[in-house]
């Protein structure tokens, strides 16, 4: 057997890449952030079954499989013309709270904690999350452990597998809750909850109580003005599960709000000849380029994003934290990326109350847990706020219920020009007269980690990780410098 | 712990899985499991930890070796990666260190093969004809390397 090393230099198909293009000056002209993309799902689906979608579709994402199945079954749900029961839904909304603390938790500790516990400066071998477990304790690293695994195995109850769950069906779910698996469920949510107040409480005092990181957040390095698009209840505050999908303009006002049956009447998507990934935008301003403010029609997803759309948290502990969060940063919206942190550990509290307030709700034991379909099945759009912003599943079948055609709008898809925006702003402030070190690799990097992106996450192909590259351009578009992690 | 991952659905990433598949139809012993997913990071971790060894087949795309080529991947060349900060999750190596950090039971042993592929960007069933080739090699050395650990694999 051949015995083979991988340096950990190597070029490994499917980078992120950073392309910056510097001027005579040596200042930043442009910059791109390309993220791979994986290709012919929508052709892969078209003549399957499309009750067989909700098992197939979490497979795009090795990271939100649940949000994918969820927006799914929803989906599903339209393309029968079927309602859920109430225990039904009140079952998937805990299934993916569950969903919402298990992926909040990876990227906070894994991937956001590392530059504020650590440091955004500090060496690149002690800024990752074993650093961070050195900074916060052993008994702090358990609790993260121990609690990402509690909503791990309420994921796996609920869903019949750990990572790919298989219960969602149209009008319903394929299975319920005993009393011994609520009780479960119930103590577990207990230890969230805490750990979500916890996480909270480590954020405002390792984060908040440094003015210099204040000063990061807050600073222009990190700061582009667009809309913002989340998902709201019937009191226009945030939700995971379902509602209707609302717009808040530059200045936070309300500028749209949605049916999740009427997207394609407020979204649109740019094709752009450097990268597959689409530019979705608001389509009744149109597309004008990747512009800042009212008049360019950019918006955001996401935890930040969430919070400056809705009006408020429909739990006390994650009302309260929403309102410090806006004292703090200056009022509503926060336009500053950074705070998409703060935004998550919010929701992560919010999913815990969530948990609890589900586990404890009388219905959720109910044996009535799906209303058999009875219509031809023809069109259907789901949507769901994923841990990483609004998630879009449109089907259209033929009347056996086979998949004619797929629409899928993703959130990494959502922010993908403001994450170009975010990156574009980053380097232009930080690199000055042609001066280029490592050290930016990481600051740049921030501008985009903030939004939590999959970088075509479903290939798992070894190490394991996405590496990234950032290739400096000089002014006659020569490569002049390559910086990898 | 016998680990195949990759995604089935992704044309040549899928070769873990369908690999890791084949040995476990062939094993029945009470010390030995099989698992098979699309994960990374963190979840190996869970996958791994009560565990004293651990197999784990993955494919890998350097371009440097023909494709269907199947290799053991040295451990060390992962542990070089361990200190990075990753975009996206946490490599193995950096799981591994933290629940060792942790004090919970990883495995001491870890034995990683890696099949070398063209296509992992395009959702396909199935594997191209020469990653496809790679399966019966792997089955074999998975196999061979459980009898040389626990004997009788029917036991």
């Amino acid at each position: 057997m051949k015995k083979i090393s991988i340096d950990p230099i190597t070029r490994l198909e499917g980078h992120g890449k950073i392309d910056i293009f510097l001027d005579d000056q040596g200042n930043v002209a442009n910059a791109y952030f390309q993220v791979p993309e994986l290709r012919g799902f929508e052709k892969f689906c078209e003549g399957r079954p499309a009750e067989e979608l909700p098992r197939i579709v979490p497979r795009i994402c090795g990271v939100c499989p649940v949000a994918h199945h969820m927006a799914s079954t929803k989906a599903l749900d339209g393309v029968w013309q079927v309602e859920p029961t109430p225990t039904a839904k009140k079952l998937r909304e805990l299934m993916y709270s569950a969903h919402l603390v298990h992926s909040h938790t990876a990227h906070f500790y894994a991937l956001a904690a590392p530059d504020f516990v650590v440091g955004p400066e500090a060496k690149p071998e002690e800024r990752n999350i074993l650093g961070v477990v050195a900074k916060v304790g052993l008994e702090a690293g358990k609790e993260v452990i121990k609690n990402r695994g509690y909503a791990q195995s309420i994921q796996a109850m609920l869903g019949g597998k750990a990572t790919h769950p298989v219960n969602g069906l149209p009008g319903g779910v394929s299975k319920g809750l005993t009393e011994a698996e609520r009780q479960e469920i119930e103590e577990k949510a207990k230890s969230i909850l805490e750990f979500g107040k916890f996480s909270l409480k480590l954020f405002e005092d390792i984060v908040l109580k440094n003015s210099a990181y204040v000063d990061l957040i807050l600073g222009d390095v990190y700061k582009i003005n667009t809309y913002f698009m989340g998902m709201v209840d019937e009191a226009n505050r945030v939700a995971f599960y379902d509602g209707k999908v609302r717009v808040v303009d530059p200045e936070g006002k309300e500028y749209a709000k949605f049916a999740p049956e009427a997207y394609l009447d407020h979204i649109a998507e740019q094709v752009e000849p450097w990268t597959y990934l689409k530019f979705p935008y608001l389509k009744q301003i149109g597309w004008s380029g990747m512009r800042e403010g009212a008049e360019g029609g950019i918006y955001r997803v996401g935890p930040l994003a969430r919070l400056n759309a809705a009006e408020g948290m429909s739990t006390p502990l994650a009302q309260e934290a929403y309102e410090k969060f806006f004292a703090t940063l200056g009022g509503k919206p926060v336009q500053a990326t950074l705070a998409y942190h703060w935004a998550r550990l919010i929701e992560l509290l919010h999913n815990g109350e969530k948990l609890l307030e589900l586990a404890r709700d009388k219905e959720i034991t109910n044996p009535d847990i799906r209303r058999i379909p009875d219509k031809v099945p023809a069109e259907g759009v789901g949507i769901v706020e994923a841990p990483r912003g609004t998630l879009i599943h449109h089907y259209q079948t033929d009347e056996r219920g086979l998949v004619q055609k797929v629409n899928l709008i993703v959130s990494t898809g959502h922010n993908n020009s403001a994450m170009n925006m975010s990156v574009k702003k980053a380097a232009q402030k930080l690199i000055k007269n042609g001066k280029v070190h490592q050290g930016l690799l990481n600051m740049v990097e921030m501008a985009f980690r903030a939004y939590d992106p999959c970088l075509a996450c479903a290939t798992h192909s070894l190490p394991g990780q996405m590496p990234l590259e950032i290739r400096i351009f000089d002014k006659d578009g020569k490569v002049c410098q390559t910086l990898r992690q | 712990m016998i680990i195949g991952l990759g995604n089935p659905i992704l044309a040549d990433d899928g070769v873990g899985i369908f690999a890791v598949e084949k040995v476990a139809g062939q094993v029945a012993h009470p010390l030995v499991d099989f698992h098979c997913c699309s994960l990374a990071g963190f979840e190996l971790l869970d996958m791994l930890v009560g565990y004293q060894r651990a197999v784990i087949v993955d494919s890998v795309k350097t371009g440097k070796y023909p494709v269907g080529q199947v290799m053991e991947l040295e451990t060390a060349s992962l542990m070089t990666t361990v200190r990075l900060a990753s975009v996206h999750d946490i490599n193995l190596a950096t799981a591994l260190e933290l629940g060792r950090m942790l004090g919970l039971e990883v495995p001491s042993q870890i034995v990683i093969y890696v099949v070398e592929v063209a296509d992992n960007t395009t959702f396909r069933e199935g594997c191209c004809p020469a990653v496809a080739a790679a399966v019966p090699v792997l089955e074999k050395e998975v196999l061979k390397l459980l009898t040389e650990w626990h004997g009788d694999l029917n036991a």
